[in-house]
């Protein structure tokens, strides 16, 4: 049992952790979309990015 | 000129033609709009080549958008939505050259904010609304064709709060190149003023959902640690260890106390200091002695400690509110939408011409014209001979008034007769215009009678329970010292009236920006409360259950070209609908305006003006403005086929003799309007429900009779001026009538504010429709009947949702007292208790978001009544 000495506080900084992490995710804007990136991610597929390469953008 | 629908209008009023609203008209396999799913309009052409088959559109706009989509090489967008685009505005080309404005300094000053550059360009970033995001196709579309832009560094669409966040050079590209890129594709965007609240919503929501995070894992973590105390037999676990687990819990419910309800000290700490007991002192009251017991039993090392408890309250609470909040950011966000619409410019005179300019730029002496319909942006000095303008918005005086020259003009007035012509005495900041900011203020203050009511029965309530907890606690201090107080803590937080306070606003909320998504606009507080209550609809016509923008069906004359033109110059400047009709009639017919200088403008008449060179007088309007007897009338009848359409005729008559005696016919113009498609459907769906539906116009008696017999309406009335359309609801009133009148918003203000609720429709361009309760920027009549149903459906969420919370504080009260509810188990229920309101709430929210929004396998659908009916 002399593990919890250790242990407790370590769950205490795997939270701190946690939260740290998600507040670099809130504050970087991840969760103000909570439908955009999701579409994104289908729309983006193989045809579509061909077809940009075809249109009037070459910067891109 | 005078409203449309005044019996003496000019011009008179609009009719109907037949083949539409009889609705049951089959049409072609492909008599939608492909790019926006709108019926094409009759014998209109304008095909685009798609994936190889000719796609028809409804409009020159839809065409270009559609070209310019697929140009571009983002067709992909028309495989990929999911909801038809949104249709776009008539003036779109107009509105492109408008967009020059946001290039002006005032502007750019105003609207972007610098950024840092690396490369050494000049770098600013913008926050644009956009307008007619549908769907995640729309989000790629706008960020590739944005993207692929010279200049733009960055571009990213948020579906969900339908902003754009953008970063260009300002060396390298404009942003009104920008704005016009997005309109090239289909978009209206406007840029929101940088120190709007934009930021400020999105960093909130930011830190609740952060405060919520927190509280949730600290829960969590917290119950976990918890868990051993509660299991824990008679010294099965050592001393030593439970008190590290009580040290652990404690150290996670600091950041508890400490940064996620912060809101609730907050909210307590304002309501103390207006010496009012609020929701929120209760929880704080709970909070505090709640944890600070459990401080004090874990330095003592006795006695027990309510950490998870704490924790656990807090989170559901901002849960709750969490709810709550997002329903109130999606409120606004759009009336932010709607302001950002409402560019602040002037037409200024600058070197004899009126040019666009931004209303900040004016100076005292300037010169400036406002057009009929339009806004005066400062305040001013009238230089024209006599003008009517109409003080609503800011006098809340409906009717309108008369002025003669040298008369103080308020700006934010708005112009109701002729064109008037202003010398500007203030600049804008001094101006007497904020007329959005009064909307803005007006739907917010506004508090609906059920919420002012809860609000005070929370109040009393909350004083009540505070005593009550401290009799609990004397009482029990003689009962059991060690027990008084937990149970005094424990009486104070599962009865908190949250729910209570909760029931109605959450409900309102939801439904509120239930009602924003379906493009109905609330700036009363009462209406959802008074909307469930209707029991008769009174319609006006013209620009309600037609569409309100009429066109020339047919002109018989001798010189069509010359009568065109001729009428064109007479009609430029009036706001008139027959004026515009003239004039989009001469554009597409590729005539250009005469030059004639306007003379005369009679409201509810006519326009005269005279030929410099001639000497000729022109006159266009009724009849009686031409001087035309029944012997003329029945002589140009002969000539020309009597024109039998059901449609209103306007005259071009020229003479050269004083007073305009002996008139010579030019030309006739037959004008009419047609019924919109929805509406029949709306009107028998709205009668099954039991409501009486009136209809109330100006108009002549057959032009009413016609449209009221189409319609099925068997109490209408005709040529009824606005006093008389007043006495008409106020008399429904007097029989207990709850009356809700749908009108246009500018010529029926004085009978809008007489009902109980008030429906404007059309697009919010016209600050006038800020007197209506609702305004309906979708120009859709069914939002009609969605606006009763979404009331009806809140009336009964809220009569559940109160009706829960005063039967769970009833009965938890008093087993609380006995000590029979432990502290968590209160935390807990009161919480759920919360949640389970603004859960019941969201509802409103949810439940219609699954109707179908014209799906894309129902192109083919060939009948107009049943596309309609789809709408409810």
């Amino acid at each position: 049992m002399e593990s919890l000495i250790i242990l407790i506080p370590l769950s205490i900084l795997a939270v701190l952790c946690a939260a740290w992490f998600f507040f670099r995710m809130s504050n970087s804007g991840q969760f103000d979309d909570d439908q955009g990136p999701a579409w994104s991610v289908i729309l983006d597929d193989d045809r579509a990015a061909a077809t940009e390469q075809r249109s009037t953008n070459p910067q891109e | 000129m005078m409203p449309a629908d005044t019996p003496t209008a000019a011009t008179s009023p609009m009719t109907v033609t037949p083949e539409v609203g009889s609705s049951e008209t089959v049409l072609p396999e492909d008599w939608r709009c492909y790019h926006c799913h709108e019926p094409v309009p009759q014998g209109f052409h304008a095909p685009v080549e798609f994936d190889n088959e000719t796609r028809n559109t409804c409009c020159y706009g839809c065409q270009a958008v559609m070209t310019s989509i697929i140009d571009a090489g983002l067709a992909d967008y028309y495989r990929f939505r999911t909801e038809p685009a949104k249709d776009l505005p008539e003036d779109i080309a107009a509105r492109l050259d408008a967009l020059q404005i946001y290039d002006e300094p005032e502007f750019t000053e105003q609207l972007l904010s610098d950024s840092n550059d690396p490369d050494g360009g000049q770098l600013a970033e913008v926050t644009l609304s956009v307008d007619g995001v549908r769907c995640g196709a729309c989000v790629w579309l706008l960020e590739r064709s944005l993207r692929s832009l010279p200049g733009v560094q960055s571009a990213s669409v948020n579906s969900s709060t339908h902003r754009a966040r953008l970063c260009f050079d300002t060396s390298q590209i404009a942003l009104s190149s920008i704005l016009q890129r997005m309109q090239q594709v289909g978009y209206c965007a406007t840029p929101l003023d940088t120190r709007q609240r934009e930021q400020g919503l999105a960093s909130e929501s930011r830190r609740q959902i952060q405060r919520l995070f927190v509280a949730g894992i600290a829960m969590m973590q917290v119950m976990m640690y918890a868990l051993p105390d509660y299991l824990n037999g008679d010294g099965e676990i050592a001393q030593a260890h439970l008190q590290l687990l009580r040290w652990a819990s404690m150290v996670l419910t600091i950041p508890v106390v400490f940064f996620s309800a912060a809101p609730f000290y907050a909210g307590a700490w304002r309501s103390l200091r207006l010496r009012s007991a609020g929701m929120d002192v209760p929880v704080v009251i709970g909070v505090t002695v709640a944890f600070g017991v459990s401080v004090r039993n874990t330095m003592a090392q006795s006695g027990d400690v309510y950490f998870d408890s704490v924790s656990m309250f807090v989170f559901l609470l901002l849960l709750a509110r969490y709810l709550e909040w997002s329903a109130r950011c999606r409120s606004l966000r759009a009336i932010d939408d709607v302001s950002s619409q409402q560019v602040n410019t002037a037409r200024q005179l600058i070197g004899g011409v009126y040019q666009t300019v931004p209303a900040s730029r004016l100076q005292p002496g300037d010169t400036i014209r406002v057009d009929s319909g339009e806004t005066v942006p400062v305040n001013g000095v009238l230089i024209t001979n006599a003008g009517l303008i109409d003080c609503a918005v800011l006098s809340g005086e409906s009717v309108p008034l008369s002025i003669a020259a040298n008369d103080a003009v308020p700006g934010g007035a708005q112009v109701c007769g002729a064109p008037i012509t202003l010398t500007v005495t203030d600049p804008q900041h001094c101006s007497t215009l904020s007329v959005i900011a009064r909307l803005i203020e007006r739907g917010s203050a506004d508090k609906p009678a059920m919420v002012a009511l809860a609000d005070r029965v929370a109040h009393y309530f909350v004083w009540c329970l505070l005593a009550y907890a401290c009799v609990v606690f004397v009482a029990w201090l003689w009962v059991d010292t060690d027990r008084a107080a937990v149970i005094a803590i424990t009486v104070l937080v599962v009865s908190c009236p949250c729910a209570l306070s909760l029931a109605t606003p959450s409900a309102l909320a939801a439904s509120t920006s239930r009602l924003i998504k379906k493009r109905l606009l609330i700036t009363r507080g009462h209406v959802l409360e008074t909307a469930a209550a209707i029991t008769d609809v009174v319609f006006d016509k013209t620009g309600t259950l037609t569409h309100g923008a009429p066109r020339v069906v047919a002109v018989d004359g001798v010189d069509h070209h010359r009568a065109l033109a001729l009428a064109a110059a007479l009609e430029e400047g009036a706001a008139h609908p027959f004026a515009t009709a003239v004039i989009n009639y001469a554009a597409q017919h590729g005539v250009e305006p005469a030059s004639l200088h306007v003379t005369r403008h009679e409201a509810g008449a006519g326009v005269e003006a005279t030929d410099k060179k001639t000497d000729v007088t022109v006159r266009i309007g009724t009849p009686a403005w031409c001087n035309l007897g029944p012997t003329d009338l029945e002589r140009f009848n002969q000539d020309f086929s009597e024109n039998t359409q059901v449609a209103s005729m306007v005259y071009l008559c020229e003479s050269s003799e004083p007073r305009f005696a002996n008139p010579v016919v030019n030309a006739r113009f037959a004008i009419a309007d047609t019924l919109r498609v929805e509406s029949s459907a709306l009107v028998n769906h709205l009668q099954q429900q039991g409501l009486h539906v009136h209809l109330l116009s100006g108009d002549q008696t057959d032009v009413v009779e016609d449209c009221a017999a189409s319609l099925n309406i068997s109490t209408w009335r005709a040529t009824a001026l606005p006093q008389q359309k007043q006495h008409y609801v106020q008399q429904l009133q007097s029989r207990g009538a709850c009356v809700l009148m749908v009108g246009d918003g500018i010529n029926d203000a004085p009978v809008l504010a007489s009902a109980d609720v008030s429906v404007a429709m059309g697009n919010a361009t016209s600050i006038a429709q800020t007197s209506a309760d609702v305004i309906a920027l979708s120009n859709d009549l069914s939002v009609v009947d969605t606006l009763l149903s979404q009331a009806r459906r809140t009336r009964t969420i809220v009569r559940q949702n109160l009706s829960w919370a005063l039967a769970y504080n009833i009965t938890v009260i008093p087993a609380a007292s006995l000590g029979l509810i432990s502290p968590w188990l209160a935390a807990v229920g009161m919480a759920l208790s919360s949640l389970l309101v603004a859960g019941n709430a969201s509802r409103l929210w949810w439940s219609g978001r699954a109707e179908p929004a014209a799906p894309l396998s129902s192109v083919t659908e060939p009948n107009v009544t049943e596309r309609a009916a789809w709408n409810h």
